[in-house]
């Protein structure tokens, strides 16, 4: 028997290679730039904190309040309550910071001077503190409303509407002492605030209080202290109802008596303050010398290297005016450039606000900037001149969100009528597959009144959708990306007038139960797109060498701006894309046209992109004398279809089948993560039914449509294809290889989809 | 039909399937299977030829080896033809690289002849339009019958590379498909263990194929692990139980005799045991979780469903589990296949005890009262007979340490190489088959094996990496797994069959994407010391932590498969070698890395240091580059990911050789990659 052990060991491997890992140097540790980033006094987010021993999501649209010497206050601006206020940090999460999904901002408040319970910060009109939103935690309260902010140099004051008083409350802090200062209007009623929440009970005699843990309370003003009959260890105040303004004050300190500061003086505070970011930085834009190029790229190159160490991944902009533009940051930075109309040898950047809630959209209207985070539209405004922002103003904040990490809020556009627009994402895993808890602006386009006074959805069933444009005749466009119900990248197309739309994502189909799936303009295979961004239209008047009224689309995943191809399909289009002969320098997310002509792009890296580097805001100028080599005007006929050049071509080249190629294929839209590309002629209904049960990507059965004829039109620039059937299919895709009169190479691949009659 | 199509995908790797197609059927089916892209080789030596169906014109040979089994070795020719499919112009550029002497024609015109050191100049751009374009590319081996052979391509749209398998079309011929019956004979031959009755004397010599030294399981310790009763059925009708087995029916089960052999050939094994104190019997109360690892590890791939039977004869079945093991042993057998069979074809999951025992109480309670009945009763069995009935039936030919009677041997295999095998003997159809053992034939098996007869016994004693390579991608089932050349793996279209086992867990499609690594390039990708880790199971840390699947091991085979891997794709064995970096380089390669260029390590962990925020896909931590990935590859999949593995969610970050980064070492992509490749050597 031993011999015949020893004989398997001979069989036995005799080599046992150890993975040796080479001492490859690591990575170098990148320092942790968000624990560098100034983000300023006031800092809106999501945040986790402790509630007596137990994480909880404590402010969905909340605002850190820096109180100095690394005290902090966190307000919630759809509760309008005071959630906490603590001496200590917090533990870094959320994807813009960490580039983790999932975790959130978690505040180190496990010892707080106080915090309350996740109810209305005040009362009702009848006097209930209970949360009577339609979802129960989710969305603005029905009573109370959340105005905006001023800033007074570090100082913040918070201003707010409860039960119709107008209401702008300052937190301070001395020592450990919290004080909260409130001027409020002539309230025809009394005010109920829930103070604090502790396990102990209180002990209140009138206007001071203190708990069986320590905490002390003091008030000013002819504010009264009671517990709550219901729960002797949550403390309210009542406001006294007056017929003037008033300034009430209330002081909280642990372990100490409490010590109201002096009050503020309310009218300085909400007229402007110093500047918290003086400094003014300047760059030099490298302008390409390039004269031979269709298309050249100059970069305005990034204030990167600033005092404030903020990490600029620009995701929305507009231009102020035609030297200047804004432009907001995902981590929450709102700059203004200067000197766009000169030669960029000096660019003038300038901090303006900072602790937005992940900006990526951004729109200028009649002067003023609007931007758009996860929590509302707020208008900047200046009121002292210095171009800082002074007055953080509520435009819309309407939406409701979720604290999931990919309930991004994309863009801002407006149409003629001055209505904006915004994409809302749908709250995906984790993994990148299924959906937390749905909410009803999840996978939503917006549309936000002039006014800001009204919300409404426009469409349903987005999942990604990374951008949007809107068309000269208010036409809506918007990208989206693979994923559940989402076959692959796709641009939607839907006429203003045929509103709301359900664009596919189940899960987010909100309140259109019975509406059809609105098939997209184009479906794009990943290859082509894997992450969509914003579209543009060419203005009227607009000399980029495609023609004004032409359609562009953003691929923040390829880094790429296709010129888009219409064709009409009733009332709608339907089309495909091209590639521009243009090279970004990041990811290309927004486009907005200069009236000079020029395209500015901008794009960042947050998620997966090819883009080049983390953030580019680049200019892209046409060389008039160079022509553009793309197909500039698409038609499907009943056999196969035509393709305009800008250029008359070489006619032997192009009328030789050879020079040309085609495939389509189609895609299974169902509940699986993206699809496979299945075959149109020779359909495989089994493995279609199975793409519905199970993810298919590997599947790629591509039809190869054989050129039958190609034939270049009387005017020499039109080339009609035969192809062998000329039929619905979800891409098809036709690449040419010609040569104009002077044998320039016009290379390139067209990308549509073709729908029946 | 449609699945054995499915399954011959490559010539050279024949698949079994259901008996009853008749030769000429046979054929035909694999003149239908074959149609794909490959490139049909003819090899010459002294006047002999021999075809071959390849994937891509590849060689790398060690000294001694022959081109071919079926040609000695020395020097030869080889001449590849077929067509070069091209779906758009493209203005392509050919080289080569090897030794020897090698000439490509394209559509009958010379584009390029080297001879000696065949890397060098390149052909001119030669312009092709759209279509198939013949192709022969002829190469002579050295004088001593070393080769070494490669081919490439590169075209402004991507960097220079060998030319993928997709681009090649050919039509099988009769000399091809004759071939593939020869070497599918031989391999029968191989494993269904025909030498160890008949015998070769002398041995197959230094370089035998590889299978002619496997042995069968070790039936000492049976009465340790197994029931009497499933012996009794085994041994009564083993391709009934298991249809892929290559264990001979010995006894006729359907007479009383036959059954009482069965029963003595029981209790004699049962009582074969070491002693060992038997394991304890798994926790029924793990069975679900154990189902849950069932499906995640991909069983599918292989097996049957336990509770299913055979529903599927090209996998092997598992309804006999509970019947079959005592308590504790399947748990010993999870964690240790090969402890008593070094060549099976189940490889070692380096499973954790928590993981073997629940998977053991799954298997054990899905398969109760799921097993194979077989017709008539079994009497009780004398151990004493059956030593004798062991002896009288040569079991100790093929499973080491059992009784065997070399008086009454078979004849030697010379013998039988005389012989017409269609008269009578094992090959035989039934009527003339006599007392011969019932092999687990069917009739294109045995078709197969009287082509191969008629090639005579010599190629037994040769082989080559490659061809040993491609002959156990299919016997170990690499493809179940894998998806090779762009086929998809079996699993992908059987993985849903045990999903029920995991409905219960919510966030199960939640991970990030759990693709497995096609096989595709896998010979040109990694070092051979890498792939051989790889398939050892000794490859640490595992390079896709992320993936519930696991790479299991099939360490008997490690090291002849890495070779064969390498060599398949016309490169010599190799381990990683020192990288010389240029500190400079290095710098810019970094930054390129990090979140001011590309930033790879968004998706790529680093050492110790996680990617950043991999989101629905992760990458392989980069200090893993070094030792498994070679420079060549590493070019290929960073000028255009997506044509290595078409469903990455690896970005692309140059277009035309052009770097979307334009002011870096001007914008020139390979040299931002080569410096990125530096700084991850340095």
């Amino acid at each position: 028997m031993l011999d015949l052990l020893n004989a398997i060991r001979i069989f036995a491997p005799m080599i046992r290679y150890l993975a040796c890992l080479a001492a490859t140097t690591a990575l170098a540790q990148s320092a942790q730039w968000y624990e560098e980033m100034k983000i300023g006094p006031a800092w809106s987010n999501t945040f986790e904190d402790s509630f007596q021993g137990t994480k909880r999501v404590a402010a969905k649209k909340g605002i850190l309040l820096d109180l100095g010497e690394g005290h902090h206050s966190l307000f919630d601006t759809e509760t309008l309550r005071l959630v906490t206020a603590y001496n200590g940090a917090w533990k870094w999460g959320g994807t813009p910071w960490t580039g983790q999904h999932g975790q959130l901002v978690s505040l180190s408040d496990e010892k707080p001077i106080f915090n309350t319970a996740g109810l209305p910060g005040w009362a009702d009109p009848a006097g209930s503190f209970e949360d009577k939103r339609e979802i129960p935690s989710f969305g603005n309260l029905k009573h109370a409303d959340f105005k905006g902010y001023y800033r007074h140099g570090e100082k913040i004051v918070l201003n707010y509407t409860v039960n119709g008083a107008e209401i702008l409350e300052f937190v301070s802090r001395e020592g450990s002492t919290i004080t909260r200062s409130f001027k409020v209007s002539a309230r025809a009623n009394d005010l109920d605030l829930g103070v604090a929440d502790e396990k102990g009970s209180f002990t209140v005699s009138a206007d001071k209080a203190k708990s069986a843990d320590g905490l002390g309370v003091t008030t000013t003003g002819g504010v009264k202290l009671m517990a709550d009959p219901k729960n002797p260890a949550r403390l309210i105040a009542k406001f006294p109802k007056g017929d003037s303004p008033a300034v009430f004050q209330i002081a909280l300190a642990r372990d100490t008596e409490p010590k109201a500061a002096a009050a503020p003086d309310f009218k300085a505070l909400i007229s402007g303050g110093a500047p918290l970011y003086p400094e003014i930085i300047e760059t030099k834009g490298v302008v390409s010398t390039d004269k031979t190029s269709p298309y050249v790229t100059d970069v305005a190159t990034l204030p990167t290297d600033n005092p404030w160490k903020s990490n600029l991944r620009f995701g929305g902009f507009d231009f102020i005016d035609e030297d200047s533009a804004a432009l907001s940051s995902w981590n929450g930075d709102v700059w203004i450039v200067r000197g766009l109309k000169g030669n960029w040898s000096t660019l003038k950047w300038q901090r303006i606000a900072s602790g937005l809630f992940e900006t990526l959209g951004l729109k200028v209207v009649n002067g003023v900037i609007h931007v758009n985070g996860r929590d509302q539209i707020t208008q900047l405004i200046d009121l002292n001149g210095d171009g800082e922002t002074d007055h953080f103003k509520v435009f819309n904040r309407d939406v409701i969100v979720t604290p999931n990490f990919h309930e991004f809020a994309f863009d801002l556009q407006t149409d003629k009528a001055g209505n904006f627009y915004f994409n809302k994402a749908s709250p995906v895993r984790g993994g990148g597959r299924g959906f937390d808890q749905i909410l009803p602006h999840n996978g939503t386009l917006m549309k936000v009144s002039p006014d800001g006074k009204k919300l409404e959805i426009v469409a349903t069933g987005l999942r990604a959708p990374g951008g949007l444009g809107v068309g000269p005749n208010g036409e809506l466009t918007t990208g989206e990306n693979e994923g559940t119900n989402q076959p692959c990248c796709k641009i939607n197309y839907v006429p203003a007038a045929k509103t709301p739309v359900f664009f596919g994502t189940e899960a987010s189909r909100q309140s259109l139960k019975d509406a059809p799936y609105t098939e997209p303009l184009c479906y794009l295979p990943m290859s082509v797109d894997n992450s969509g961004g914003s579209q543009a239209w060419v203005p009227e008047g607009t000399n980029f060498g495609i023609a004004p009224g032409t359609l562009l689309h953003l691929s923040y995943g390829k880094s790429t701006v296709y010129q888009v191809l219409t064709v009409p399909r009733g009332q709608t289009l339907q089309g495909g894309v091209v590639k521009l002969p243009i090279t970004l320098q990041s990811s290309a997310m927004r486009a907005r046209f200069h009236k000079d002509s020029s395209l500015y792009l901008l794009g960042f890296r947050g998620w997966q992109t090819n883009a080049a580097t983390e953030c580019a805001f680049q200019r892209i100028r046409h060389n008039r004398e160079v022509v553009v080599p793309v197909p500039e005007k698409l038609e499907y006929t009943a056999t196969g279809i035509r393709l305009k050049f800008p250029v008359k071509l070489d006619p032997e080249i192009a009328e030789d089948a050879a020079s040309y190629s085609s495939e389509r294929w189609n895609y299974v839209r169902g509940p699986q993560y993206g699809s496979g590309e299945f075959s149109v002629d020779q359909p495989d209904k089994e493995a279609e039914a199975q793409a519905l049960v199970k993810e298919s990507q590997k599947v790629r059965k591509h039809d190869t449509v054989a050129i039958e004829s190609a034939k270049l039109l009387a005017d020499g620039q039109t080339v009609e294809l035969v192809l062998a059937g000329m039929k619905p299919a979800m891409t098809l895709q036709v690449t040419y290889d010609l040569e104009d009169k002077n044998a320039n190479v016009i290379k390139g691949e067209f990308y549509g989809t073709v729908y029946g009659k | 039909m449609e699945q054995f199509m499915e399954n011959n995908r490559f010539p050279a790797c024949l698949r079994r399937h259901a008996a009853g197609y008749a030769w000429s059927v046979s054929l035909q089916v694999l003149l239908l299977a074959t149609a794909h892209a490959d490139l049909t080789a003819t090899f010459t030596r002294d006047g002999t030829t021999d075809s071959r169906i390849d994937r891509f014109p590849a060689l790398s040979l060690a000294p001694g080896e022959p081109a071919t089994p079926f040609l000695t070795p020395g020097a030869f020719q080889v001449v590849w033809k077929g067509k070069l499919v091209i779906p758009r112009r493209q203005r392509l550029v050919f080289s080569f690289e090897g030794d020897g002497a090698a000439s490509l024609k394209i559509a009958g015109k010379d584009v390029l002849t080297r001879e000696s050191d065949l890397a060098g100049k390149a052909s001119e751009s030669t312009r092709l339009n759209p279509g198939e374009h013949e192709l022969e590319l002829s190469y002579s081996s050295k004088p001593d019958g070393t080769a070494a052979f490669r081919l490439f391509w590169e075209e402004v749209g991507f960097v220079r590379q060998t030319i993928p398998t997709s681009a090649f079309k050919t039509e099988p011929s009769e000399a091809t498909t004759l071939a593939a019956l020869q070497r599918r004979g031989r391999s029968i031959f191989a494993t269904q263990n025909c030498v160890k009755c008949h015998s070769s004397g002398s041995g197959f010599g230094a370089t035998p194929m590889p299978e002619t030294a496997e042995i069968a399981p070790i039936l000492f310790g049976t009465g340790d692990r197994t029931h009497e009763e499933w012996l009794r059925r085994w041994i009564a009708a083993p391709s009934t139980l298991k249809p892929t087995t290559s264990m001979p029916a010995l006894v006729d089960a359907t007479t009383e005799a036959g059954r009482q052999q069965a029963s003595d050939l029981a209790a004699y094994l049962l009582g074969m045991k070491t002693g060992a104190p038997a394991g304890s019997a798994p926790d029924a109360a793990l069975a679900q979780e154990g189902g849950v690892h069932f499906h995640e590890l991909g069983c599918a791939a292989c097996h049957n469903s336990p509770d299913k039977g055979v529903a599927d004869a090209t996998r092997v079945p598992l309804n006999n589990v509970a019947s079959k093991y005592l308590p504790g042993a399947l748990v010993a057998f999870l964690k240790q296949p090969e402890a008593v069979n070094p060549f099976t074809k189940m490889p070692n999951f380096n499973l954790s005890d928590a993981e073997a025992n629940s998977i053991a109480a799954y298997l054990t309670q899905a398969s109760t009262g799921k097993e194979t009945k077989i017709a008539g009763e079994f009497p009780t069995g004398d151990a004493t007979r059956g030593a004798k009935v062991a002896e009288s039936l040569q079991c100790g030919v093929c499973h080491p340490g059992m009784p065997m009677s070399p008086q009454t041997a078979p004849a030697p295999m010379d013998a039988i190489f005389k012989k017409d095998w269609t008269s009578n003997g094992c090959v035989a159809p039934a009527e003339k088959r006599g007392k011969a053992p019932h092999l687990n034939l069917d009739d294109n098996d045995r078709a197969a094996l009287v082509a191969f007869a008629k090639t005579g016994s010599s190629s037994l004693g040769r082989d080559t990496s490659s061809e040993y390579v491609t002959r156990q991608t299919e016997a170990l089932r690499c493809t179940s797994c894998h998806a090779y050349d762009g086929r998809e793996s079996l699993l992908a279209s059987v993985h849903s069959e045990t999903a029920p086992l995991v409905a219960h867990l919510s966030k199960i499609d939640e991970r990030v994407d759990q693709s497995r690594p096609p096989l595709t390039f896998v010979g040109e990708m990694l070092h051979t010391t890498a792939i051989e880790s790889m398939i050892a199971g000794t490859a640490t840390p595992r390079p896709r932590p992320w993936l519930a699947m696991r790479m299991p091991a099939f360490s008997t085979h490690a090291s002849q498969l890495a070779n064969g891997f390498s060599r398949l794709h016309g490169l010599a064995p190799n381990k990683p070698a020192t990288v010389t970096v240029d500190p400079a380089m290095a710098e810019i390669g970094k930054n390129l890395v990090a979140a001011g260029g590309f930033g790879c390590n968004t998706c790529h962990a680093s050492g110790d240091q996680k990617a950043t925020a991999a989101f629905e896909v992760e990458g392989v931590n980069f200090n893993l580059t070094a030792p498994r990935i070679r420079e060549e590859y590493f070019h290929r999949w960073m000028d255009n990911p997506q044509s290595v593995t078409p469903t990455t969610k690896m970005p692309r970050y140059s277009q035309d050789q052009k770097s979307q980064r334009t002011d870096i070492l001007e914008g020139d992509a390979k040299k931002q990659f080569d410096a990125i490749w530096q700084y991850l050597h340095q």
